[in-house]
């Protein structure tokens, strides 16, 4: 036997896969394949979830079983048309966003949670999940604006060497939020993966 | 689930282990289709508890001719017209959690795929987990 390898330094490979993407020159030609290596675990997923195979899925889809394996197997490029019919198939409403980054993603095991409260509210599960989204946000930005506006206060109290106490600041739940902000944030939900382009949406 | 890749973990030069130089090979190619599939693929491997979603689909096989425990990681699993990627891994000793990934290759429909890999990982297999 060789080294330990128990006493060696365990370094995973995401972590060298991630090293690799980073110093990649062009990003640009692997995100572009990103979404759907996504997509297709996650739909393979979603009918092993489902107790399908992929002849049942085919039916679901009113295609042939041999487009589904070229399509899990990355031998074939799906068009709007089929990500749309597989969305359905799988019980899900089709969903798009060019907002990769931002998209907001229930993980697959939450969603059955999700519905329930959704459902509870009377609300489409996609309402209700941009309700809670908004709600996040503008917590966060609030805690950002006490945050600063403590931070002003402590410095000007410096400045001034004038004593400073607690109800100097605004509690949390007093300051009015501006509706407006923050922007309404695309959503495309029912995917267990962040970042893909397309999504199979709830 | 972790992921650890040997022998690249002992190699000395960094970055020049044959799993690295695999990877990166991969990566390299246009278009990078493969290398994607294969990092999203570990990525939701990293975020399950277990392998047997996978091995249910059939992507993750052991391989029943060997008589060591060495499983086959296929990406994708059927054939593909710009060829697939094969992982040969074991788990960790004491930790099911762990895999440790021994050689990698890329298998193309159009060559007879030989066993020299397979034997690579048999080899580093009683290096490591034995």
């Amino acid at each position: 036997m060789k080294e330990n390898i128990h006493e060696l330094k365990e370094e995973s490979v995401l972590e060298m896969l991630e090293k690799q993407y980073q110093e990649t020159d062009d990003k640009n030609a692997l995100d572009y394949w990103e979404p759907i290596s996504k997509i297709i675990l996650e739909s393979i997923e979603l009918r092993d979830a489902k107790n399908m195979s992929q002849t049942d899925l085919a039916v679901a889809m009113n295609t042939k079983q041999s487009v589904i394996s070229r399509f899990e197997n990355m031998g074939r490029l799906p068009n709007y048309d089929f990500i749309a019919r597989l969305s359905l198939a799988l019980s899900h409403s089709p969903g798009m966003t060019l907002y990769g980054d931002y998209m907001a993603v229930v993980p697959l095991e939450k969603q059955g949670f999700i519905k329930e409260l959704a459902d509870k509210e009377n609300i489409s599960t996609k309402k209700y999940v941009q309700a809670i989204l908004d709600q996040g946000i503008t917590l966060r930005r609030n805690i950002c604006e006490d945050t600063q506006r403590r931070d002003a206060n402590t410095t000007l109290e410096t400045m001034l060497n004038l004593d400073f106490t607690e109800d100097d600041v605004i509690p949390l739940q007093r300051i009015k939020t501006n509706e407006s902000y923050p922007p309404k944030v695309t959503l495309a939900l029912a995917t267990p993966y962040q970042g893909s382009g397309f999504s199979l949406a709830s | 689930m972790h992921i650890i890749y040997y022998p690249d973990l002992i190699d000395k030069e960094e970055g020049n282990g044959p799993i690295i130089k695999f990877f990166k090979k991969l990566k390299d190619e246009r278009p990078p289709a493969l290398w994607v599939l294969v990092k999203t693929t570990l990525e939701k491997v990293e975020k399950s508890s277990n392998l047997d979603d996978l091995e249910r689909q059939g992507w993750v096989e052991r391989m029943p001719y060997l008589k060591t425990s060495i499983y086959e990681f296929k990406i994708p699993p059927k054939k593909r017209k710009e060829g697939v990627v094969r992982l040969y891994f074991a788990y960790k000793k004491n930790d099911p959690n762990t895999i440790i990934i021994l050689s990698a290759e890329k298998k193309h429909g159009k060559i007879k795929a030989d066993n020299e890999k397979v034997k690579q990982a048999e080899q580093r297999f009683k290096e490591v987990c034995l």
